[in-house]
């Protein structure tokens, strides 16, 4: 690997970069906007259908955009569930466990990544092997745990595990941190940096396109999270979006457009948050694309 | 208090042993401060506060929290209620093992009987022949109720909260499409709502491109094939006894004989109440066989509806089928007993059921004496019917629950023998009674 | 000059590290990792360690859930291994598995490295790819049990009106799991696709324009330059979605409800049903420690296999 690297390091030489469009590129950009559509169909059909009277998301053959529009859905999932509380909610434990665990995942991957201590290969298994048991199995004594710290029906319960422990965010960045080459932090350490300052000057900068990638899937997993809040919140003061939008499921039949407007209304907010991120990751690409 | 949560649930040392210690010591000092995780905050009235937990719809939860609200006041304790949007079991079970459960709850059919044998939920009777109960137990129609008493036939550890019959939804304009003159109301005030009848209905709806029925592997769509032909589904001391019930046969015969022919398509395992309802509610569908929570989003739909019961042998009667409902039970570790029983009481009699239902439309009361309930608005237009089932009908047989077991092997077990197209009505039988009988 | 040549010259510049003194090094070296270590180990011992440990305790235990635990031996194990449908829960997940697994991370490898080609487009089709990954599972359930209805769904009507026989989806045993995998990688693809979009971004053009000056074909581009270059995405992806797939649960839960038919039951599905609609916990644990036990092999498997395939930069 190395060999090839450097030998491509070495031909590296600089000319011009603009190519002529080619009749491949049309047909490529054809090829990708239609499997993104087909893609993001069943997200567009709930959105349009957020939008029908009841009647008409049943219809058959089916419509896709509204024929009579309506915000009937929107208005009866407002009046039945306290969205603006439970989107404080949600924001609030998905904001603090990424913050929270994008740091101290990093910190742990670049122990693992980068420091040689005794037991480093048995404890990174150990990180990995907890990801192995099902959640469903370990509820009760966390449960019980929960009891004990006595964070039952707060959102310590959600923030605390979430943010102190995890076992994919740590390998991710492991798995980054070990590709970046080690020269430059040998170099600053013979220097006399410490490894606080190589971490913090060093090794976050470059992580920024997979910490952001990181960042947008922790927050995600935090937003649709069902089961915990489920388990851990009792007061619908606390309730997250995911318990919101489920009681409109019901114990027997659904509220079809109440159900369709309240998934909508709790993930657009994502797929804007995910516009408005992916720039980071293409500054980011700008960033390592300079690197090499 | 953390260590008496702790050894109610397991046996401490054992836990210890596992590898809690490091769990343990981080936690005992937070512990002491605060055991258990509230869950009801504010200040209690006089007479302390008393909580219960239930599934519930956004317009349940919002009823429910009212009737805390009246309840508060009535019996001078603050009660609060909590709503469990999702896997119900999985979260009581957590709190129960974390001794943080509500003072009351909701069982469903399939756990009663573990709840009882393991001694999760308190007998109610004492407090039922007691003077101040707002409820009597003969204000439940015996049929509802029977699931709640322990394997031995004592006791009865929870109220029925409501109930929703087995009947039959019907598409007035897909009827008509097809060709049916009279509808099966009409046809049941007339007296000749019979199977022939019933089957001339869907035969002639799927001649016209429609579906007639949808069913799932669910109790409460099919176990009506025995008891609506007049077959006898169990005996006096809770066997199944279907397999030797000559129209028990007759009626299982007729619903694998519309299996094959079309007439009803077997939806398979599904969610409650998914199996048929958006092809009801396309309108491509003619029956659908659902309680009465189906009405609220019915209410949006542009084609005529209505509701009739089952068919019977003579075309005129309410057969016995099945009733769908959940009970309300005391927690046997409930902190507060008194006021809980007082809760369970005031929920389910006749004032707090008016109370709790009016309004919603998506259930029949579980006692007598109040049928403007179903009802109400003149919607469906045969909505007394409701009532007049409920009082014949039957919540859950105890031999389909009588461990947890067997209450999940049974749908699995029925969804497996109705895909199989060389089942008969008594190999059915037999495998049934085999499972539930032992 | 760029970053990267800045640090190969500062590496050239100076001479390499001398081999590590061992003895006192290693102890800084411990106390530095225990310091960046130190939050995840509190989260590893006051939320994985007791929960695991108690699951491992039930797997030899009888628990229903209430009460006391009492010592069963090896007697939750014997019960799995004479109950036929595990068998067949554990063919179904890791058919699954075979599916879903490949299916998902070939097709996001291949998506990644066009949208790669797309320009300024590239963040409207990621939006695209992305949306399934935002709708939550209630709407996700929503939709597919409607798509997979035979009666009204538009993929059925389209199939038959192109001559070809439109499958019961969740009805029929031989599709049933392949509908779980169907779904799982329509909606795993978007992040599959961002990850690898993400590790392939870290590569940086020069590398591969270096090779093509030297004379690389295009696939040889792909096999010996970005393949090697995006490893350790790759095995992060493959050890977390193997994993992820081998506990499969929702999809079946959603679309089936708590009877699903043995056709359609995966080895969690069946933990679940264990523990929570039968009480027995007990067996419950049993079978999810032997779930582990399979992990871990595979997952210690991949580990080892790693030092192959897997490029690390020096």
């Amino acid at each position: 690997m190395s060999t090839l690297t450097r030998n491509i390091a070495r031909s590296q030489e600089p000319r011009t970069r603009r190519r002529p469009v080619r009749p491949g590129k049309i047909i490529l950009h054809l090829a990708l906007a239609t499997c993104a559509a087909l893609m993001a169909l069943p997200f567009l059909w709930m959105m349009f259908s957020s939008f029908k009277p009841l009647d008409e998301i049943f219809r058959q053959p089916p419509t896709f955009l509204p024929e009579a529009w309506t915000t009937g859905g929107y208005e009866t999932a407002f009046a039945g569930a306290d969205f603006v509380r439970g989107f404080w909610n949600s924001t609030y434990i998905a904001v603090t466990v990424t913050v929270v665990s994008l740091l101290t995942s990093t910190m742990a991957a670049y122990a693992f990544a980068r420091i040689d201590f005794r037991g480093s290969k048995p404890l990174f298994m150990v990180f990995l092997a907890t990801m192995m048991v099902p959640a469903q199995l370990t509820i009760i004594p966390l449960y019980i745990i929960m009891g004990w710290l006595g964070w039952i029906d707060t959102p310590l319960s959600l923030i605390m595990p979430a943010s102190l422990f995890s076992a994919f965010g740590v390998f991710l960045m492991r798995q980054y941190i070990k590709g970046i080459p080690l020269e430059l932090e040998e170099a600053a350490e013979l220097d006399g940096a410490s490894r606080f300052r190589v971490f913090t000057t060093m090794i976050l900068p470059l992580l920024r396109t997979p910490l952001t990638a990181l960042g947008i899937f922790t927050f995600l997993g935090q937003w649709n999270n069902f089961f915990g809040p489920l388990i851990f919140l009792n007061s619908d003061a606390n309730f997250t979006l995911p318990l919101l939008v489920n009681q409109f499921k019901g114990q027997y039949g659904a509220d079809w457009t109440s159900l369709m407007s309240a998934t909508t209304l709790v993930a657009a907010p994502l797929l804007i948050i995910f516009a408005v991120a992916q720039r980071q990751i293409v500054d980011g690409i700008a960033l390592s694309g300079s690197k090499s | 208090m953390s260590d008496s949560l702790l050894s109610r649930t397991v046996d401490r040392r054992a836990l210890l042993r596992t590898g809690m210690l490091g769990a343990l010591g981080l936690a005992a000092a937070p512990a002491l401060a605060a055991c258990g995780g509230g869950s009801t905050p504010g200040s209690s009235g006089a007479g302390g506060s008393v909580s219960w937990a239930a599934w519930a719809n956004p317009g349940e939860g919002e009823r429910y929290k009212k009737f805390a609200e009246e309840l508060s006041k009535k019996i001078n304790a603050k009660v609060s209620f909590q709503a469990v949007v999702g896997d119900y079991e999985a979260k009581l079970l957590s709190q129960l093992a974390g001794g943080a459960a509500p003072d009351a709850f909701y069982v469903g059919d399939g756990q009663m009987a573990k709840f009882i044998a393991s001694k999760q939920v308190s007998d109610l009777s004492d407090y039922l022949s007691h003077g101040k109960s707002p409820v009597k137990l003969d204000e439940f129609p015996e049929g509802l109720y029977q699931w709640c008493k322990a394997a031995d036939g004592t006791g009865l550890y929870g109220l029925p909260v409501d109930c929703n019959p087995s009947v039959l939804w019907f598409n007035k304009d897909v009827l008509s499409a097809a060709g049916v003159s009279s509808d099966p109301a009409q046809l049941f005030d007339g007296g000749t709502w019979n199977f022939d009848a019933f089957t001339d209905a869907l035969d002639k709806v799927r001649g016209s491109g429609k579906k007639g029925l949808i069913l799932s592997n669910w109790w409460f769509n099919w176990v009506w094939a025995v008891t609506a032909f007049g077959g006898k589904l169990q005996d006096e001391s809770g066997r199944i006894v279907f397999a030797d019930d000559a129209k028990a046969q007759e009626g299982l015969s007729w619903l694998l004989e519309q299996f094959k022919s079309g007439n009803i398509t077997y939806a398979g395992s599904l969610p409650k109440g998914q199996s048929g309802d958006a092809l009801f509610l396309a309108g491509q569908l003619a029956f659908n066989n659902v309680g009465r929570w189906a009405l609220p989003t019915l209410k949006t739909a542009k084609f005529g509806y209505d509701i009739a019961p089952l068919p019977s042998p003579t075309g005129k009667d309410i057969m016995p089928v099945p009733v769908a409902t959940a009970a309300i039970a005391l927690n046997a570790k409930a902190k507060n007993r008194e006021k809980a029983l007082e809760l369970i009481g005031n929920y389910v009699s006749k004032e707090g059921q008016q109370f709790r239902l009016s309004g919603g439309g998506n259930a029949v009361a579980s006692v007598r004496g109040l049928d403007g309930l179903a009802t109400e608005g003149g919607v469906p237009a045969h909505g007394k019917l409701f009532n007049d089932v409920v009082a014949k009908g039957f919540a859950m047989p105890n031999a389909f629950v009588s461990n947890a077991k067997t209450a999940t092997e049974l749908p699995t077990l029925v969804d497996k023998l109705f895909k199989n197209p060389s089942t008969t009505a008594a190999s059915f039988s037999e495998a049934v009674s085999k499972l539930v009988n032992g | 000059m760029s970053l990267d040549t800045q640090i190969r010259a500062s590496a050239d510049a100076v001479p390499a590290p001398p081999r590590r003194k061992v003895s006192r090094r290693h102890r800084k070296d411990t106390i530095a990792a225990l310091v960046f270590l130190s939050p995840q180990l509190v989260g590893l011992i006051v939320f994985m360690v007791g929960p695991l440990g108690f699951a491992l305790y039930l797997a030899f235990s009888h628990w229903d859930g209430f009460g006391a635990a009492t010592f069963a031996g090896l007697s939750n194990f014997t019960e799995l291994f004479e109950n036929p449908r595990i068998q067949r829960s554990a063919i179904n997940t890791v058919w699954f598995t075979v599916l879903q697994v490949p299916g998902v991370m070939i097709t996001a490898f291949l998506f990644a490295l066009f949208m790669q080609k797309a320009g300024k487009m590239t963040n409207v089709y990621r939006l695209g790819f992305v949306a399934p990954v935002v709708t939550s599972s209630v709407a996700v359930a929503t939709i597919w049990l409607y798509l997979f209805n035979p009666e009204i769904s538009p993929i059925n009507s389209a199939l038959r009106s192109i001559g070809i026989p439109a499958p019961n989806w969740l009805q029929d045993p031989a599709f049933i799991i392949p509908s779980f995998a169907v779904v799982a990688i329509w909606q795993g693809l978007g992040y599959q696709l961002v990850m690898f979009m993400a590790g392939l971004q870290s590569i940086g053009a020069s590398y591969l324009e270096a090779a093509e000056l030297d004379g690389c074909s295009a696939w040889q581009k792909l096999w010996h330059v970005t393949v090697p270059l995006i490893s350790p995405t790759i095995l992060f992806l493959s050890i977390t979605s193997i994993i992820g797939s081998f506990q499969v649960f929702d999809y079946i839960y959603v679309f089936m409800d708590s009877s699903a038919p043995d056709e359609a039951r995966t080895i969690v599905y069946e933990i679940v049903q264990m523990a929570f609609r039968e009480f027995n916990f007990g067996a419950a644990s049993a079978l999810a420690f032997l779930l582990f036990l399979v992990l871990l092999g595979v997952t210690g498997l991949q580990m080892a296999a790693q030092k192959r395939w897997v490029h690390y930069a020096e």
